[in-house]
């Protein structure tokens, strides 16, 4: 796991998985760091960099923000543009 | 009928009390996320079921009533016109008529004698500026099937939103919202979708168009005093009814599996059975369309002489034979087919009834009907 592309909501977090599922990818969802989601509660995909192209093009079709990408850190997150 | 359910309904609602027992969005422990999974599941068979193109358009909801309830105190303000059909259940007539007490303007479009609204009865009873048609798409009293695809083309090139009440064909007649131009759809989970009380939904397309009567925790943007403004959290406010759901995303399945058609169509035959049979019992008369093929496996009748209540209690104690007497909450449409004052007895037949079970009923009416 490299990065961490958060969602507001669960469920916009389950519909990329499942878009990136019917396309041969499997993610996992997680729950977003409280320190990540700044509006409070979210949940998110684990994703490798080769994927993120993958979740934003599924994210566009599910018409869901993505709240913001992390790249995963021994010691935390950096956010990344 | 909606009873009994499928034996996978069963065991998928044990098994979430088992192994789904948390609260889906709220936590990531293994029990919350197997939930918010069967939850998902179901979006999804909900929306392959009523060719909905995003899941996450459909909000559960405890049942129809609160569905439609959504619906229109969602979407109607103060000023407002809005049009309803004389064959509207209470589920839809008493919130317009607590809508009405806010100053929202109301017509209604009288359906024909067979019960059937037709859409030049809708666009009469159109205004200008009419903002919603609220239409039930089956009468619960009489079954008759209403042209759901021409009004909400009406309602389209006119500019309003066209809210269909699917309490009686959801998994028991075909539904498309693309092609029947539906804005808002309600359905229960427990009818023709076989699943348990309890549940039910909401499919908005224009989440923007439509307020939220309910706010709470929804386990997303948690940190806000505001409703999220996306869908589904924005309608899902408070924990949802996931054993429920895990039934429901069962039942749609098993819908699915066999087909909204061929339900449809085994019902149908059964129903011209049933209404032949009623037909040939003297002082018998039958309501709604004379075609099965016009309405569901609804059948509604009464005997001359005879109070519906009275009737139906001695269908089920001498013959185990069940039936729904009175004004099945739409005294509205009662009042049109000119039963408001008696009710009518209420034949309601479901995926898994029998010829056997038809001729039973039949035997069971010919013989009160000989008795007095």
């Amino acid at each position: 796991v490299q990065l961490l592309v958060a969602y507001a909501s669960l469920s916009h977090a389950h519909r990329v998985r499942r878009l990136l599922y019917d396309r041969g990818r499997f993610v996992e969802m997680v729950r977003t760091p409280q320190q990540l989601a700044a509006r409070g509660c979210g949940f998110g995909l684990h994703c490798s960099e080769a994927e993120m192209a993958a979740v934003r093009s599924a994210s566009q079709e599910a018409r869901v923000e993505i709240r913001g990408v992390f790249r995963v850190l021994a010691d935390g997150y950096e956010a990344l543009p | 009928m909606s009873w009994p359910k499928p034996p996978a309904v069963i065991d998928a609602m044990r098994r979430a009390l088992d192994d789904a027992g948390g609260n889906p969005g709220r936590s990531s422990h293994r029990l919350a996320m197997r939930a918010s999974e069967i939850v998902y599941e179901c979006r999804e068979k909900l929306a392959q079921l009523f060719h909905i193109g995003d899941p996450l358009r459909i909000a559960f909801t405890a049942n129809a009533t609160a569905a439609l309830n959504l619906a229109l105190k969602g979407t109607l303000k103060p000023g407002d016109h809005a049009v309803f059909s004389s064959m509207e259940h209470n589920a839809v007539w008493r919130p317009l008529a607590r809508l009405r007490e806010r100053g929202v303007r109301l017509s209604m479009a009288a359906a024909g004698a067979d019960g059937v609204v037709s859409a030049e009865s809708v666009e009469r009873a159109m205004e200008r500026d009419t903002r919603l048609i609220a239409l039930v798409h089956a009468s619960n009293v009489n079954g008759a099937i209403n042209p759901v695809a021409e009004i909400g083309r009406i309602a389209q090139q006119r500019g309003a939103m066209l809210l269909v009440d699917a309490a009686q064909t959801a998994g028991a007649v075909p539904i498309d919202v693309a092609a029947m131009h539906i804005d808002l759809l309600a359905f229960p989970g427990h009818k023709g979708l076989l699943g348990p009380a309890g549940t039910g939904g909401l499919y908005v397309r224009d989440p923007i168009r439509l307020e939220t009567l309910v706010e709470g925790g929804t386990g997303s943007d948690s940190a806000s005093e505001l409703q999220p403004s996306y869908m589904p959290d924005r309608y899902e406010s408070g924990t949802l009814n996931t054993s429920g759901i895990a039934g429901l995303n069962a039942a749609v399945g098993y819908v699915l599996d066999r087909g909204v058609a061929a339900i449809e169509s085994a019902e149908r035959r059964l129903a011209t059975i049933l209404m032949d049979g009623l037909r040939s019992i003297p002082r018998i008369r039958l309501y709604g369309p004379d075609d099965a093929g016009a309405k569901t496996g609804v059948i509604s009748f009464t005997m001359e002489g005879r109070d519906p209540v009275v009737l139906a209690d001695e269908l089920e104690r001498e013959f185990d034979v069940a039936s729904r007497a009175g004004l099945h909450c739409a005294p509205l449409a009662h009042r049109t087919q000119g039963t408001g004052a008696s009710g009518a007895v209420r034949f309601s037949l479901g995926e898994s009834s029998t010829e056997q079970d038809i001729h039973a009923a039949l035997s069971a009416v010919r013989t009160l009907a000989q008795r007095t």
